[in-house]
């Protein structure tokens, strides 16, 4: 069981608190009717489902009860970092720093 | 039967004396014995026999190694266990064993003749023997491989043993109990760092216990462990786990341990768990697992009376037990010397050593010379004799060419082996280390470590007892300090006089004979031979993790943990290909086989899964009512009077509802309390209709839509103030649509003000219907005007009710005059209770959710996941109505204009009507358009609810079509099993159309 | 009216009703239901804390599992903007008039959850090992006065630590049956001598 650090907390947390929800940084258009229908289409269904870091949502359900988001590796599993909901996608040297 | 006890030493109690049985005999055996070292002392090693070719097979190990003397333990009650180790089982009164895989009896097995076939029972036997004649499979093949298939038998009655669990967190966890780990434990206790030492056995020591003769700090070694133990136990920093197993490393060092608790105790406790599931959580991780003593590969090494060479000093050391009266000793390895050592000084006849290498060192010849052993260096065994006990083997010289000499014929009465060690990194590889491979030891050890752990000792390619202790007490001291602990520096132990500890990696003894035609054993649970290896290289098999599969070796309960490495020595021998290269395979937990019990631990009965309940539940089960789970409640589904069956009691309940009066326990309902400037913005967001001009007191139907267009869920939201909205969702869909409300507001719109708070709880509603409602609940509630003017349909307001407070909704899912009172869950029963007191004036009814469909299907009100199934849009189910039109945007809108939602043929929900009215459709059947269609038959549509209607006294359906509204008045078909029922579409309402008894 | 309301006040009824548990020697183990009283849900803003001070009539923490409790009252911080408040029974009112009234000045949700969860009480020196049976937390992490929702075997739970030894968990009515028992089950391991 993964151990997850919930930004909103500031600590380490089990897994079994935590649940998944979908990756990250796919922003909800202000005005989605002017939105293509492939524009729309690509909202809805295309997601990005790299082999390794992977920008996703999670939410802290049976603690906080805050969304936040989290930079994982999909090939070890691991937990890069987690940052609070509404913060910028993490550059690469922040991710390579937060590893260290 | 003469005693095979020695007269002293050991650990075992002498004076406690045990009595078990084994195949129906007794037997005696004493305190601190194992099975195994209990039926070895009266001189037993034939104990079962083996999976595939019915082989006698005796007792190979001492530990939980064991490939062989597997069998089942009956503890009566339902408490039987397949496939135990006869090796680490502990030996208590009354214990009572049988082998297994044999019919009809131990020592004359039918089986037996399958050894005789062996020829067709070779690698791949199963991909290649039952491929034809097809017509064989069901009638021959089948059956034959289910009899004999599988290992052990399965326990048939429900296991009456209670399986605990733990959480535990601590800083530096050590696995193995031996030298090293124990030496770890001291170094990392003593900075104070919080330890959990974890070891398999029933007692602490590991390979100590073995070896009463080696001297640490000048102490005998089983006095330097008792002051050990004694230490680590007085310190209550310090967890010692014994009887527990480390069977699996997980992600960030969580490990799963398995605590034995009372498979060694006669009559434990009812309330002693059997096992305990530990799930630990390391900062820092010291594996000291040890090192398992590899069989060599030669014909007939599987003969009962064969044995590790490292068990029999174990046994002899540990248990008391001589294992033979005139053993001989073949080897590739010194330690095997030390078994000959120490059984010569017990007494015991050593007939040969018989070294496969061929320098062997003076010391060790000269022990031998003293004790009086015969060493024949550079010799291998080429066959053994003996049906159910090994009787003699023949030895001979290996060639310089590597052809053998002449053999020479010895007899024995057990052999000992030793091809060398293999270090235990089943739980370093698990957690996704990478091994490296050390060709001075032939074995694979931890290289690179991916998780905060270190490995000391055997484990490590250090089989030394100095290596272990000194390697131990520097890791532990080490895993202190990265766990943030001060640690000292850590002791150093001297260990007098010791024998030095090298071999060589031979694997599969020379021999004269034909290799093709010999059954040399590498796997001995699975029966798998060096021939069976070398013949699925030669069938193209390349891949060490294929050769595993296709010959199945390793992949016994075992999981190969003394073949593995013979395995790919003859697979690189074969391939040509170097060891380093050839690789292994993947190690998975669980190290040993775990029970499904520690598994599902108190996850069983009541507390398989929570079964949540109204606070109105008890009254519903006192009155005999009959439930279903919706999601994790538990709700009534109808309340039989007297023999009533569900439909009788559905038809009496559906018929008061609409002549008087219903009451019905709606508390599941989800209820959402919305609170702040911004509600009714948040709510025309996340809702199809429009929030902002309701009203203070009144209630709006609402349709919830995924970002797909597609219904999500539905309810009615109550405006309680102009920044207090009371929102309602279905029973099962109460957590997701929180979830999904919390998402957007935390996510997307983080600038709006307001709050969600869940209320589901908070409220039991009490659902009335019925033309006389407002007369029953009119002199009993307080502070609010309940005029058909003043209180109309879809209103709500706060007052009181018998003097509880009250939010009172006028709602209706029935299509009757409608009430839904809602009080605090506290006062919900008493509420209930006297409602149905007050009622009895009316003939009050109570009825379940069976009706409650009933009722709202006369009406045609949806159920969200009943006539939807998360593909309809609110036109597809006829709700367009429920679309704010003027609504710039909401969850879903944007989905409701892609091309596929606007075409023709969508599925649309429709009523359906029998021709019969008494034939009832099955829901979920499906609908075709003509009456025998040809097959494959076009599927239009299916059947979503369908009911017996009291009331209508006729069949009500509904249904998905596709183009459903433009078939109004159509024919169309419904085959079920009993035939083809001609139904016509009509509108999905069916009764009371106009709603004239809604609004009285 | 006023008889009715009387008879209907008393007349509640909870899933634990009078539970109580003790287990193994000492004991290790006691736990009870603990006692009605008034629960809020409170969320704001922390800028607003001062005020909701002030209508609470007791500090109410800034900090993600901060805990001030002092007499009969209790605020425990669960969320960046989410506490929940203890209180008599008596005080459910007043509590509630005074958050109305600064509703204008400082925009928060007050919503009544007395009903909503119920309240055990667990101590003795078992008291972390029965919950660590289900709930996957370092105790000793969890500093003596300090609180947290977390999850106990299948239940979510609300977790107080007001001692050493003692815990209090709230957890909502319809889990409640499962969240005792499954502890209840667990304690009897303090029932036996193993070895």
């Amino acid at each position: 069981m993964l151990l997850i650090r919930c930004p909103y907390c500031e600590q380490d947390r089990a897994e079994v608190e935590f649940s998944y929800a979908g990756e990250a940084h796919i922003e909800r258009p202000v005005d989605p009717s002017a939105f293509s229908d492939a524009e729309w289409e690509a909202f809805l269904f295309l997601r990005s489902n790299p082999r390794g870091t992977h920008f996703e949502r999670w939410v802290h359900i049976h603690g906080c009860a805050r969304h936040f988001n989290a930079v994982r590796d999909t090939v070890s599993d691991k937990f890069l970092m987690t940052y609070k909901a509404g913060k910028p996608r993490p550059t690469k040297r922040e991710i390579e720093g937060a590893k260290k | 039967m003469s005693s095979f006890r020695t007269a002293k030493g050991g650990r075992i109690k002498r004076k406690d004396a045990i009595s078990f049985s084994f195949e129906g005999k007794a037997y005696t055996g004493v305190k601190g014995d194992t099975l195994a070292s209990a039926l070895l002392a009266n001189g037993v090693h034939f104990v079962g026999r083996s999976y595939k070719y019915h082989r006698p097979r005796g007792i190979m190990s001492a530990g939980q190694e064991e490939s062989s003397a597997l069998v089942g333990i009956d503890r009566g009650q339902g408490r039987y266990d397949t496939n135990t180790r006869a090796t680490t089982q502990e030996l208590f009164e009354g214990l009572k064993a049988q082998s297994q895989h044999c019919w009809p009896s131990l020592r004359w097995d039918i089986g037996e003749m399958n050894s005789l076939a062996s020829p067709i029972l070779s690698a791949g036997f199963y991909y290649k023997t039952f491929m034809w004649p097809k017509s064989f499979w069901k009638r021959v093949y089948e059956p034959i491989i289910r009899k004999s298939a599988g290992l052990g038998r399965a326990p048939r009655a429900v296991d009456p043993d209670v399986y605990a669990s733990r959480y535990a967190h601590c800083d530096v966890l050590i696995v193995g109990g031996g030298p090293a780990g124990l030496a770890a434990a001291l170094a990392a206790s003593r900075s104070g760092a919080k330890v959990i030492l974890a070891d398999e056995q029933s007692e602490i020591g590991g390979a100590l216990l073995s070896d009463p003769g080696s001297r640490i700090d000048d102490e005998e070694s089983w006095s330097w462990l008792a002051s050990a133990v004694v230490a680590l136990a007085a310190d209550e920093n310090v967890t010692i786990l014994n009887r527990t197993t480390a069977f699996g490393y997980y992600h960030q060092n969580f490990v799963g341990l398995v605590e034995r608790l009372s498979d060694h105790l006669e009559s434990p406790s009812s309330n002693l768990p059997r096992e305990r599931l530990w799930r630990v959580r390391a900062k820092r991780i010291v594996l000291a697992t040890g090192a398992i003593e590899r069989p060599l590969v030669f014909a007939g090494n599987d003969r009962p009376g064969v044995m590790l060479a490292g068990a029999a000093r174990t046994y002899l050391n540990r248990y008391g037990v001589r294992v033979g009266d005139k053993p001989v000793v073949v080897t590739s390895h010194d330690s095997a010397y030390l078994t000959a050592f120490d059984m010569a000084e017990n007494g015991v006849g050593v007939e040969a050593i018989i070294d496969l290498c061929t320098d062997v060192s003076p010391e060790l010849l000269k022990g031998a010379a003293r004790l009086g052993i015969e060493v024949l260096p550079g010799h291998t065994i080429t066959r053994t004799k003996g049906r159910l006990r090994i009787s003699s083997i023949y030895a001979a010289p290996i060639e310089p060419d590597g052809s053998v000499g002449p053999e020479r014929t010895i007899d024995c009465d057990a052999l000992l082996m030793c091809g060398g060690w293999t270090p235990s990194v089943h739980l370093f590889s698990q957690s996704r280390g990478t091994l490296s491979w050390r060709e001075d030891i032939g074995a694979y050890v931890p290289d690179v470590y991916a998780q905060n752990a270190s490995s000391a000792g055997a484990c490590d390619g250090h089989y030394l007892l100095s290596e272990a202790l000194n390697g131990g007490a520097a890791a532990g001291q080490a895993a202190a300090i990265e766990a943030g602990y001060k640690a000292g520096k850590p002791n150093t132990y001297e260990v007098a006089e010791e024998a030095t500890c090298s071999g060589t990696l031979i694997v599969e003894l020379p021999t004269g004979a034909n290799p093709a035609r010999i059954k040399a054993f590498v796997d001995f649970q699975h029966d798998v031979t060096a021939k069976d290896i070398r013949l699925a290289v030669r069938e193209g098999f390349h891949s060490i993790e294929h050769i595993k599969r296709y010959t199945t070796a390793g992949m016994a309960t075992d999981q190969g943990k003394t073949s593995n490495l013979s395995e790919l020595a003859i697979a690189s021998k074969t391939l040509s290909r170097p060891i380093a290269e050839v690789g292994l395979t993947t190690f998975r937990p669980p190290y040993t086989p775990t029970s499904f019990g520690a598994f599902a631990g108190r996850s069983r009965g009541n507390l398989f899964d929570v079964t949540r309940k109204s606070p109105i539940d008890s009254w519903a089960e006192k009155r005999g009512a009959v439930f279903e789970p919706v999601s994790l409640w538990r709700r009534a589904r109808y309340f039989p009077r007297d023999n009533e069956d569900m439909h009788a009691a559905v038809a009496r309940e559906c018929k008061a509802t609409r002549s008087s009066i219903g009451i019905s326990d709606a508390s599941t309902l989800g209820k959402i309390e919305v609170v702040g400037p911004d509600s009714a913005e948040f709510l025309n967001r996340i809702y199809t209709n429009a929030w902002t001009k309701l009203g203070v007191g009144r209630c709006r139907y609402g349709l919830m839509l995924g970002e797909d267009g597609f219904i999500f869920d539905d309810g009615v939201v109550g405006r309680l103030a102009l920044d207090r909205f009371h929102v309602t969702t279905t029973t099962g869909g109460a957590p997701r649509v929180m979830a999904h409300m919390e998402d957007y507001l935390q996510t997307e719109w983080p600038d709006l003000d307001l709050w969600l708070t869940s209320i589901t709880e908070q409220w039991a509603v009490i659902a009335l219907n019925g033309p006389n409602v407002r007369k029953l609940i009119e002199p009993f509630v307080e502070g609010i005007d309940l005029d058909k003017q003043a209180f109309p349909h879809m209103a709500i307001k706060e007052g009181k009710i018998y003097g509880v407070p009250t939010r009172l909704f006028r709602v209706s899912f029935t299509g009757e005059l409608g009430f839904e009172i809602n009080v605090p869950s506290r006062y919900g029963l008493t509420v209930w209770k006297r409602l149905i007191e007050e009622g009895a004036r009316y003939d009050i009814v109570p009825y379940g959710t069976e009706a409650l469909h009933v009722l709202r299907a006369e009406k045609g009100y949806i159920i969200v996941g009943q006539d939807t199934d998360g593909t309809q849009t609110p036109d597809d189910v006829g709700m367009a109505w429920a679309i704010g039109r003027n609504k710039h945007d909401f969850i879903g809108k944007r989905s409701l204009t892609r091309p596929d939602m606007l075409v023709s043929n969508r599925k649309q929900l429709v009523g359906l009507l029998t021709r019969d009215p008494k034939n009832l459709l099955e829901e979920g059947a499906q609908i075709v358009a003509t009456a025998h269609p040809s097959p494959p038959a076009k599927m239009i549509g299916h059947v979503t609810s369908s009911y017996w209607s009291e009331t209508l006294q006729h069949s009500i359906a509904m249904g998905v079509v596709e183009g459903g509204r433009a078939r109004m008045g159509a024919e169309l078909y419904v085959p079920m099993p009993d035939g083809v029922h001609q139904v016509q579409v009509v509108e999905p309402v069916f009764y009371d159309q106009e709603g004239g008894r809604l609004n009285v | 009216m006023s008889d009715e309301l009387s008879i209907i006040v008393s007349e509640q009824s909870n899933p634990l009703d009078g539970a109580a548990f003790a287990a193994g020697p000492g004991p290790m183990l006691v736990m009870a239901s603990a006692g009605d009283c008034a629960r809020f849900s409170l969320r704001t803003a922390k800028k607003n804390l001062a005020k909701a001070t002030e209508a609470f009539g007791q500090v109410i923490p800034p900090q993600i599992g901060e805990m001030s409790s002092r007499a009969v009252k209790t605020a425990l911080c669960l969320g960046p903007d989410e506490w929940l408040l203890l209180a008599p029974e008596s005080e459910r009112e007043s509590i509630t008039a005074r958050f109305a009234k600064q509703s204008e000045q400082a925009t928060h949700s007050l919503v009544d959850v007395s009903h909503r969860s119920v309240g055990i009480d667990i101590s003795g020196p078992g008291a972390a090992l029965v919950l660590n049976a289900g709930c996957p937390l370092d105790l000793t992490a969890l500093p003596v006065g300090g609180c947290t929702r977390t999850i106990l075997d299948k239940a979510e739970i609300i977790l107080m630590k007001p001692g050493k030894e003692h815990y209090r968990l709230e957890v909502v009515r319809s889990f409640a049956d499962f969240v005792w028992n499954f502890l209840s089950s667990a304690g009897r391991e303090f029932e036996t001598e193993s070895g």
